[in-house]
């Protein structure tokens, strides 16, 4: 049988076409296998259930959670309410943003109200060793309290360069922070995986999972979705993009129902205002940013939905376009309008910034923040206090 | 880093370093490929400031493709006169993939591309799987078109799907396993060079 024998050809082709066949399929298993788990993409927003006010009594306290803290600059604090009914805050803190002594730090406020000293959860030699992997410096740790009772904690590393050079890490606790596993790399892009940070609250989703509001700050600069999914081996990570270009980014998600949510952007085009987007499908697609009227000086915003169904919005509101005091706006008609209510924190010719907004299951906001650089400075207020600004004269358009 | 993303790493960069060692040709032939392997283990291990190349890689590139390793393999075994796993065609084949895999990737997953779309996210199947079946459904029909034409890169393309169902690399998107920087540039030159030489010979 040689090459020019026409039935050696015949096989050879039939060959070929059972080869390819065989390839299309082996390609397309991937795809097909995933399908079950597919299914349960962008599954809603969990709310939590509504619940009335607990204290009628307006409350309102600030404290600095890191009194000791030696290093010089302390910022991007994150907190959540562990499943003991505790808190935990986390920060970076170093000698500066980007520099290599930033370390990844850790409080927890016990049940009678008291913070702990801060602790150091990661630096940058230890995650280099852990991830086998060189690291530059840390960053924009944000936590995930899990269902299950575990925390997650996610923060960045930076390969290369600042900012852009940043990826996402992710560690867990199954002990409410005392330990926490090695950190493991998320691969989010695709170019030298630059770069994402998160920075705000993560939206629970129907199921188990969370949205987490993550922005891009390379070549572009715009504002994402990390989806953490359950899956059989822990959590899958992937993305969507809420809007591309230069301008939007830090993207504050509040969550209306349960496949609507609204979400707020920092903005950094000169127009001085917050923008805004809407989803009407559980935050896959968002509508084209529109300015509102919330001011916004390139700064970090957060927003939060009040168990009554308003509102708020944390934003820096100083006549200069400086950071020096912290305000807080209120909507009753899901951010359609909005209400400059009460100066939550001021220090002149200095900053206060990069408000970090929860729900406690108090009914009461659970805050952490920046200030003066290198202080986390902590504030709990109830809806009973944000009903007394308003009544006392707060109600100012912005 | 999982233990597979790290020896995956490990061994494309060895590779590399393998490759890059025949270039002198003393290291090149039969005779030559021992030695260039082992010094290629020797440079993979030898401490820079304090750690090794594959640390440094992997802080700045964590994914090393499947058509990458394949191609710089099929280079080692051609300079090392051991064979031949890649003809004319397959080089064609492959550097074609890569300039177009490249063109199609990096640009809106930079953002330069349309607002809204990020082709990156086409490579998660299970976020948007109805959208991802244009990726891996063109990786597929490009896989039966070259295997049915007796073209060996299409075993590639197979063999990176296979990667990704064994979760070789960190990564846990399919576009990881089809195409990295590197891969990406030198395709883009090596198509650059095809087009050129072709206008020169018209």
């Amino acid at each position: 049988m040689t090459s020019s024998d026409p039935s050696a050809r015949r096989l050879c082709a039939t060959l070929r076409l059972i080869a390819g066949l065989a390839g299309f399929v082996v390609i397309l298993a991937p795809w097909w296998m995933a399908r079950e788990q597919a299914g349960h993409s962008f599954p809603g927003f969990a709310l939590a259930p509504p619940r009335a006010a607990a204290d009628r009594v307006p409350y309102f306290a600030v404290t600095k959670l890191n009194a000791q803290s030696p290093q010089r600059k302390a910022h991007s604090a994150t907190l959540a309410e562990l499943s003991d009914g505790t808190l935990a805050c986390a920060w970076y803190a170093g000698r500066g943003e980007g520099a290599s002594d930033v370390t990844i730090e850790f409080a927890r406020r016990d049940a009678s109200g008291v913070w702990s000293a801060p602790r150091t959860l990661f630096d940058r030699a230890g995650t280099a060793d852990a991830m086998r992997r060189h690291v530059v410096s840390l960053g924009n740790p944000l936590l995930l309290p899990a269902a299950d009772g575990k925390l997650g904690l996610l923060f960045v590393s930076i390969s290369a360069g600042k900012w852009s050079g940043s990826s996402i890490n992710v560690s867990w606790s199954a002990d409410l922070g005392d330990s926490w596993s090695a950190p493991e790399k998320f691969c989010l892009n695709p170019l030298a995986n630059l770069s994402a940070l998160p920075r705000n609250p993560p939206s629970a989703l129907v199921g188990g999972g969370w949205a987490v509001p993550i922005y891009e700050e390379f070549i572009g600069r715009y504002p994402e979705i990390l989806w953490l999914q359950r899956s059989k081996d822990g959590y899958s990570a992937a993305v969507t993009r809420m809007r591309g270009g230069m301008s939007v980014f830090q993207p504050s998600i509040v969550p209306l129902s349960a496949g609507a949510a609204l979400a707020f952007y920092r903005d950094d085009s000169g127009v001085g205002r917050v923008t805004l987007a809407r989803s009407s499908d559980g935050g896959h697609t968002w509508s084209e940013p529109e300015v509102s009227v919330l001011p916004n000086v390139d700064s970090g915003v957060c927003a939060l939905r009040l168990p009554d169904g308003r509102l708020i919005c944390a934003v820096n509101d100083a006549k200069d376009r400086s950071r020096e005091n912290l305000r807080l706006a209120l909507s009753a008609d899901d951010g359609k309008s909005w209400r400059i209510i009460a100066t939550l924190d001021e220090e002149p010719g200095m900053e206060v910034s990069y408000p970090y907004m929860i729900l406690g299951s108090n009914g009461r906001v659970l805050m952490v923040y920046s200030a003066l650089g290198d202080e986390i400075r902590y504030a709990e207020f109830n809806t009973a206090w944000i009903d007394a600004q308003l009544a006392a004269g707060g109600g100012d358009a912005p | 880093m999982t233990a597979t993303a790290f020896w995956w790493n490990a061994a494309g960069l060895w590779l590399l370093f393998v490759w890059g060692w025949q270039r002198i040709p003393l290291l090149r032939g039969p005779a030559g490929l021992p030695s260039a392997m082992v010094l290629a283990a020797v440079l993979s291990l030898v401490p820079f400031f304090g750690h090794t190349p594959r640390y440094w890689l992997s802080g700045l590139t964590p994914n090393i493709s499947v058509p990458l390793v394949a191609i710089v393999a099929a280079a080692i075994v051609a300079r090392s006169r051991l064979g031949k796993i890649f003809g004319s065609r397959e080089w064609s084949a492959a550097w074609i993939f890569g300039a177009l895999a490249a063109f199609v990737l990096y640009p809106s997953a930079l953002g330069l591309g349309p607002r809204n779309f990020d082709s990156y996210a086409l490579g998660w199947p299970w976020l948007a799987w109805g959208s991802s079946l244009v990726l891996f459904g063109a990786v597929a029909l490009a896989a039966f078109w070259l295997l049915w034409r007796g073209n060996r890169f299409g075993w590639v393309l197979v063999l990176a799907a296979c990667a990704y169902l064994g979760r070789l690399q960190e990564s846990r998107n399919f576009w990881d396993y089809l195409i990295d920087p590197l891969y990406a540039l030198i395709s883009i030159l090596a198509v650059l060079r095809l087009l050129f030489l072709r206008l020169r010979g018209s």
